[in-house]
């Protein structure tokens, strides 16, 4: 109620204010920058909406602001129009397109005639908020987006259309007009000068084509929307009158259009298609009329548009004479259903099959047992559907479910929740399980609860269903893994991954000999593989199985925590054990398997680097994990170093991410070693002549080496010292 | 007057019979209504086919009213219920108005028009007038406007029946808007620009003999 009261004050305050600064010019830009900086501090949609009107009704009237004052308080008002962009309420959004129309024109004629520093920002501003509503076009914000892509074609027709409108502005102040007759009285990028620093002609007139062409597809859309058809058409007549560069454009289109070739779409019955298009067809008409009347019409247009007047003339007249919804028309032909039947986010019972049903329940498709499927074919048909299914379609799937399932948690939480009857609770699924056990003699005794019963539709389902829904049921509890159970899973899981690197390794060498065939398990061309292959990664090798083991063992179980929380604590040491088993694995052929552990390595060192980022702590050298493993993985590997082995060991210093004095200072027990010092001293060379980064770091070793007492090695030292830092001998 | 209502105005050619009685009986029912005459001037029946009662739009009712009670058809103009129209009319406003010089009542959020050269003729005109606008100073914001045409027979029975079907449209088109959003549902269902097309098609449903047509525009 306070707040309320203090609402009600706060917006009194702001009508003396507004009527003191409408009445009174000499106070009006102070209290215009109060006003609107309003939007950005209180981030309230009832005085964002105040806010607006004042600024639609300050910038609309004539009479209120005088114009050298208007043109720089819009520019003011651009940082906090952008805030109320984001408003998700439609009054607001509607009040900011129609505020944008005007500050987009005032402020593209400033930036035009007043080229010069500073400039810049404003045109940078006005950019982010042109992109801003154009981004919006395909959408129905403020709305939440549908599950279906048709449907949102229908949804917020009001906000589209006013977005048509705003697309018109851009058009028309982005294109060039010509610069005879009456054209000369409105502005238009003809008045922009050639030769501004921001606003490049060529740019600005194809941004305004591509807007012509989002404009037609209202048109030229396989289905009909009367709202946005008429809407646009409408607009498109302004276009084509002031630039007639666009007329082959809208005209091409709209000579191909013809209303029985539309389907009728899954969001309107056969009556409303059947209005819409003769709708369509009439505004169709009364457009090219008006065109070849004002002689819009280029000549080479001017015949089939006359044939498609008649054709319209003579479709209008025939249904004129009977009654609409009782003519039988043979062309309609529905729109390819390409959604979910049943895309509801409640359950009104708990039912594990109803729980991922997105089709039709009657369906006898749906009716199916898949279970009774083989394996083999169950995963070609799941891996099939994975392939053919779009990311988005099945990102909006899986979010219809987890909508479900958190629904129907949250209700049994409010009911009171099984817990707190101290009740099992009972998925039908266990039910079904239990039947089969003989075991449903106890589910009334224990489950039935004559309380919760409500919500469940009797009739629609049979005699077994309706017992069971009159069962106690809910959803289980999400359980939280302990971390015991976590190790399990994560050491499951290198088995796993491990078992697919052995696999793959075998299959490799079994095929050594047959190229064709060693290609085709490479690409995935084969069995299950080709099938993964198309779904999941789309060029499968045998050692893929590294990069998404050590993405899990990285950004897999990066934590927001903070690094003293406990699930930090807890999931480094996760990430340890696959850290550890990768480093097992490299162990037991450190030859052999050298590109797998830098290519490891590297993924360490970057995923510190992007989780820093994020951080904002840009300092190179915080990358703890790389370093501790990438200095075990020096300290296992420099022992068991054969001379033969310099370009396996150079190999690794080249391709490691990142070196540090400590790193490096590893290299000299090799060059200590005097069967191996060779590795050593070539690994420094190298590193000197080719990562300037560590050449400093690698001097001073050498310059440590010089100072030896051993003979030999003191003798290399300096001379390489010579070679590469004379002045320091 | 009704507090929510739309600005609503009735559009036919000379702005005496369809748009005018529509007029009156959503000026009744208490909507905010003006009404207009799309034609070159104001044509009335005459003595003869070939001899029509022509008056320039913004003659007023009175005046015609008195031109034809003085004229020797009058018995004709009384059984053919032209006397009786112009009686309604006076009561209603002063004078029929052309729609093309209406721009001093405004923008309206809902136009019908009770035939359909007049809906073309109020889209055309629309479309010029946004096209032929000077430079304003960007003060200007364009507005939405939903065009209907209800299409009605220029006699006086077609004329009242046609008037009903109005009526009962905007009525229609009011309680749609005045309906309350309830939880959980799409608020899309609540749009009107969404839901007006399947508004129209109910309406049309019960009204098979007033075909429509339908346009959103701008001015």
């Amino acid at each position: 109620m306070a707040s309320d009261q203090a609402d009600a004050e706060m917006f009194a305050l702001l009508e003396e204010a507004k009527k003191l600064g409408f009445s009174n010019p000499q106070y009006f830009p102070k209290i215009f920058e109060y006003i609107v900086s309003m939007i950005n501090e209180h981030q309230k949609v009832q005085v964002t909406k105040w806010c607006l009107e004042f600024l639609y009704q300050a910038f609309s009237n004539p009479e209120i602001i005088d114009p050298d004052t208007r043109t720089q308080l819009a520019m003011d008002a651009l940082d906090n129009v952008l805030v109320a962009t984001r408003v998700r309420d439609m009054e607001v959004f509607l009040l900011v397109i129609d505020v944008l129309v005007i500050l987009y024109k005032l402020t593209f004629k400033f930036i035009t005639f007043n080229d010069g520093a500073g400039i810049g920002i404003m045109w940078q501003k006005l950019l982010v908020l042109k992109q801003n509503l154009l981004d919006k076009i395909d959408t129905p914000w403020p709305l939440e987006m549908s599950e279906n892509d048709e449907h949102d074609l229908w949804r917020n027709l009001t906000c589209k259309c006013e977005l048509i409108k705003f697309m018109a502005v851009v058009i028309d102040y982005q294109s060039a007009s010509n610069q005879n007759g009456s054209s000369n009285n409105y502005f238009s990028l003809s008045k922009v000068n050639k030769m501004h620093s921001l606003i490049q002609h060529s740019v600005a007139e194809d941004e305004a084509s591509r807007l012509v062409d989002l404009l037609l597809a209202n048109i030229s859309r396989d289905i009909l929307i009367p709202q946005l058809f008429t809407a646009t058409l409408n607009h498109l007549m302004v276009i084509m009158k002031r630039k007639p560069q666009f007329a082959v454009k809208i005209l091409t289109v709209l000579s191909k259009y013809d209303s029985t070739l539309k389907l009728q779409s899954n969001y309107q019955t056969v009556e409303e298609f059947k209005l819409a298009r003769k709708y369509c067809d009439r505004v169709a008409k009364v457009f090219i009329s008006h065109a070849l009347r004002q002689n819009m019409i280029p000549p080479s247009f001017k015949d089939i548009l006359n044939q498609k007047i008649n054709m319209l003339t003579e479709r209008g007249n025939e249904i004129r004479k009977k009654n609409i919804f009782a003519i039988d028309d043979p062309t309609i032909q529905k729109r390819k259903w390409e959604g979910f039947d049943v895309p509801d986010k409640q359950l009104k019972v708990n039912d594990y099959r109803l729980l991922y049903c997105l089709t039709n329940p009657s369906n006898e498709l749906t009716q199916f047992d898949l279970s009774s499927l083989p394996q083999n074919i169950l995963d070609n048909m799941a891996l099939t559907a994975l392939s053919r299914v779009s990311t988005r379609d099945l990102a909006r799937a899986l979010d219809i479910i987890l909508e479900r399932y958190k629904y129907n948690v949250d209700l049994d939480v409010h009911k009171g929740g099984p817990n707190k009857r101290g009740k099992k609770v009972k998925w039908s699924d266990d039910l079904d399980a239990e039947d089969k056990n003989g075991a449903n003699d106890h589910y009334d005794d224990k489950l039935y609860d004559s309380e919760d019963d409500d919500g469940y539709e009797e009739g629609e389902i049979g005699e077994h269903d309706t017992r069971k829904r009159k069962i106690l049921n809910s959803l289980p509890p999400i359980k939280e893994q302990s971390f015991k159970q976590k190790k399990e899973h994560v050491s499951m899981i290198i088995e796993n991954f491990f078992a697919l690197a052995n696999s793959a390794t075998t299959s490799s060498i079994s095929t050594v000999n047959n190229t064709e065939e060693e290609d085709a398990t490479l690409s995935g061309e084969t069995g299950v593989n080709k099938e993964l292959t198309k779904t999941a990664i789309k060029s499968w090798k045998p050692d893929s199985w590294l990069l998404l083991l050590s993405r899990l063992a990285t950004r897999g179980m990066s934590t927001a925590e903070d690094s003293e929380s406990e699930d930090f604590i807890q999931n480094q040491e996760l990430s340890d054990m696959i850290r550890n088993a990768i480093f097992e694995y490299f162990l037991q052929d450190i030859h052999g398997r050298i590109d797998l552990i830098i290519s490891w390595l590297n993924e360490e060192w970057y995923s510190e680097q992007v989780l820093h980022q994020k951080e904002e702590q840009t300092s190179p050298s915080s990358s703890p994990i790389y370093d501790k493993w990438s200095a075990k993985v020096l300290d296992s590997i420099i022992p068991f170093l054969e001379p033969k082995d310099k370009k396996l060991f150079i190999r690794l210093v080249s391709d490691l991410p990142y070196l540090d004095s400590s790193l490096i200072s590893r290299i000299k027990s090799l060059c200590v070693d005097p069967l191996r010092s060779g590795i050593g001293f070539l690994a420094l060379q190298f590193l000197i002549m080719y990562r300037p980064p560590v050449k400093e770091v690698c001097i001073d070793l050498l310059r440590e080496l010089s100072t030896s007492e051993q003979e030999d090695l003191k003798k290399e030292a300096s001379k390489l010292l010579t070679k590469y830092q004379p002045q320091s001998v | 007057m009704i507090d929510d209502s739309l600005k609503i105005c009735t559009v036919c050619a000379s702005n005496n019979n369809r748009s005018m009685e529509s007029h009156k009986q959503l000026q009744d029912a208490g909507y905010n209504v003006k009404s207009f005459g799309t034609g070159s001037a104001v044509r009335l029946p005459g003595p003869s086919q070939d001899k029509p009662n022509v008056y320039e739009f913004g003659t007023p009712y009175e005046d015609i009213y008195n031109d034809l009670m003085n004229q020797s058809a009058r018995k004709m103009y009384e059984a053919n219920g032209l006397i009786h129209m112009l009686d309604r009319n006076r009561h209603v406003k002063r004078a029929p108005e052309k729609w093309h010089n209406n721009k001093y009542a405004g923008k309206f959020d809902l136009v019908i028009t009770c035939e359909e050269r007049c809906f073309d003729s109020v889209l055309e005109d629309l479309m010029y007038r946004t096209y032929s606008k000077n430079d304003d100073g960007d003060y200007d914001v364009k507005t939405l406007v939903h065009v209907i045409n209800v299409d009605i027979k220029d006699d006086n029975e077609n004329a009242i029946i046609g008037g009903k079907g109005i009526l009962k449209l905007v009525n229609m088109i009011h309680e749609f808007r005045r309906k309350k959003i309830e939880d959980g549902g799409d608020p899309s269902e609540h749009i009107l620009e969404d839901q007006m097309t399947k508004i129209l098609t109910q309406w049309q449903t019960e009204h098979v003999h007033l075909p429509t047509l339908y346009s959103v525009t701008y001015y």
